[in-house]
């Protein structure tokens, strides 16, 4: 079947710079950093010949006698307490290993986790042959980051709290460059539309249904399915266009994107207007 | 084990050393490290002279096609296709010839880079400290 190419639409950034100092500070692969070869080498740098050069596109970030290239895009390193999304890849002995996006798939311990009915109990041989009965390769999983390894920056995993965190069911992932979603106290939103939006800190952001883990839901109706489907094009928008993610931006583009039918929002013209009036949107609610 | 792929809108000639900058920028854009830019060009002799960035008609002449693929910081040659045949003492000059061609190319594409970079800096709040 014959796929119609689209003319490539030129995305220009909502949001332009305004330091002119900024362009002095980028660097890209290649580019000599410093003659001085004193300094300790650090992230996205490497030893040229007589020099250090940059490996990859970003801004320089020295700090004393430490030099390094704050890359614009990479993968998902992970921090003590952020919320991550992820998806179930493997079942292992007393733990389950989960894709979220980084370097290396996350570790989720058999024994930091709570069994159905928010029970949290010392789990014995029984449970472990039951894990799939919990979570199974392909699952979604909303869970917590507990720790940071040291030497490979493999991430380990839990579930603190019944209500938020555990298995995500019927719903729609989404993923986006880690950067863009901005940090704040709350990443699980349930939205006054009758849909929750989870902001996993790794890029993986959930949107679906109202749900309570281990309760079943009942069937998606056809409203609340095109809500979704909204939601999801806006958040798409917002990202194609380099905004940063956060509940009332979504919100508030969702509120815009109500004049065009859910499909039209796949436009990249509409895409475009989305995501302006989005951001300056919220730029004057900030002010 | 990483996937990409390219699709071509428009094709006149230098398939092979649009694919090779495609895939450095793309490379970039994602974040990977590397070296330096990976860049490309194609050259063809005709009457004694150097030509650079061939384009279909170029190519489907009965002359040699030659394309270098360097890093153009060092000069070093990544790659060396030769099609068809190239006599030896056109060898320097065609060298020499592409090697500039593969930093203009490397100019090129740097000042998108950069200008991608300092946009997508401003925008997820990266700043630099100095």
């Amino acid at each position: 079947y014959q796929r119609r190419v689209r003319a490539p639409h030129k995305r220009t950034r909502v949001i332009a710079s305004q330091d002119e100092d900024l362009e002095k500070h980028i660097v890209t692969p290649g580019d000599v950093i410093t003659q001085n070869l004193d300094f300790m080498k650090s992230h996205g740098t490497m030893l040229g010949n007589d020099n250090i050069s940059s490996t990859v596109a970003g801004a320089i970030h020295k700090v004393d006698k430490l030099v390094s290239v704050r890359s614009v895009s990479s993968r998902y390193r992970g921090e003590v307490g952020d919320i991550v999304v992820g998806r179930v890849t493997e079942v292992q002995q007393k733990k389950w290993k989960v894709d979220c996006g980084s370097r290396l798939d996350c570790q989720l311990q058999l024994s930091s986790v709570y069994l159905p009915g928010n029970v949290l109990r010392r789990k014995n041989l029984n449970d472990e042959l039951m894990m799939r009965e919990y979570f199974a390769e392909g699952d979604l999983i909303c869970a917590e980051v507990s720790e940071v390894g040291n030497l490979d920056g493999m991430l380990k995993i839990h579930m603190r709290t019944h209500e938020k965190y555990g298995k995500l069911p019927e719903g729609v992932l989404i993923k986006v460059p880690s950067v863009l979603i901005k940090r704040s106290k709350l990443h699980f939103h349930r939205l006054p539309c009758n849909a929750t939006v989870i902001l996993g800190s790794n890029g993986f952001v959930w949107v679906g249904p109202h749900f309570v883990p281990d309760q079943p839901i009942e069937v998606v109706s056809m409203t609340l399915r095109e809500t979704i489907a909204r939601l999801v094009n806006v958040i798409k928008a917002l990202v194609a266009y380099g905004v940063q993610l956060f509940d009332t931006i979504i919100l508030t583009g969702y509120d815009i994107s109500l004049k065009y039918k859910v499909k039209e929002l796949l436009k990249s013209e509409v895409m475009e207007h989305i995501a302006q009036e989005s951001y300056e949107h919220s730029q004057h609610q900030t002010l | 084990c990483k996937q990409w792929y390219q699709r071509r809108v428009r094709e006149d000639g230098g398939e092979r050393c649009v694919a090779i900058n495609a895939t450095t920028l793309a490379l970039i854009n994602a974040g990977i490290p590397m070296k330096d830019y990976v860049c490309a060009c194609a050259a063809t002799v005709y009457q004694d002279s150097v030509l650079l960035d061939i384009n279909n008609l170029e190519e489907s002449s009965r002359g040699p096609l030659f394309m270098l693929a360097v890093m153009p910081r060092t000069d070093s040659i990544v790659q060396l296709q030769l099609d068809h045949r190239l006599h030896n003492d056109h060898l320097d000059k065609v060298v020499k010839e592409t090697i500039q061609g593969c930093r203009d190319i490397q100019v090129l594409l740097d000042r998108q880079v950069k200008e991608w970079t300092v946009e997508a800096a401003a925008a997820y709040e990266i700043k630099p400290r100095v």
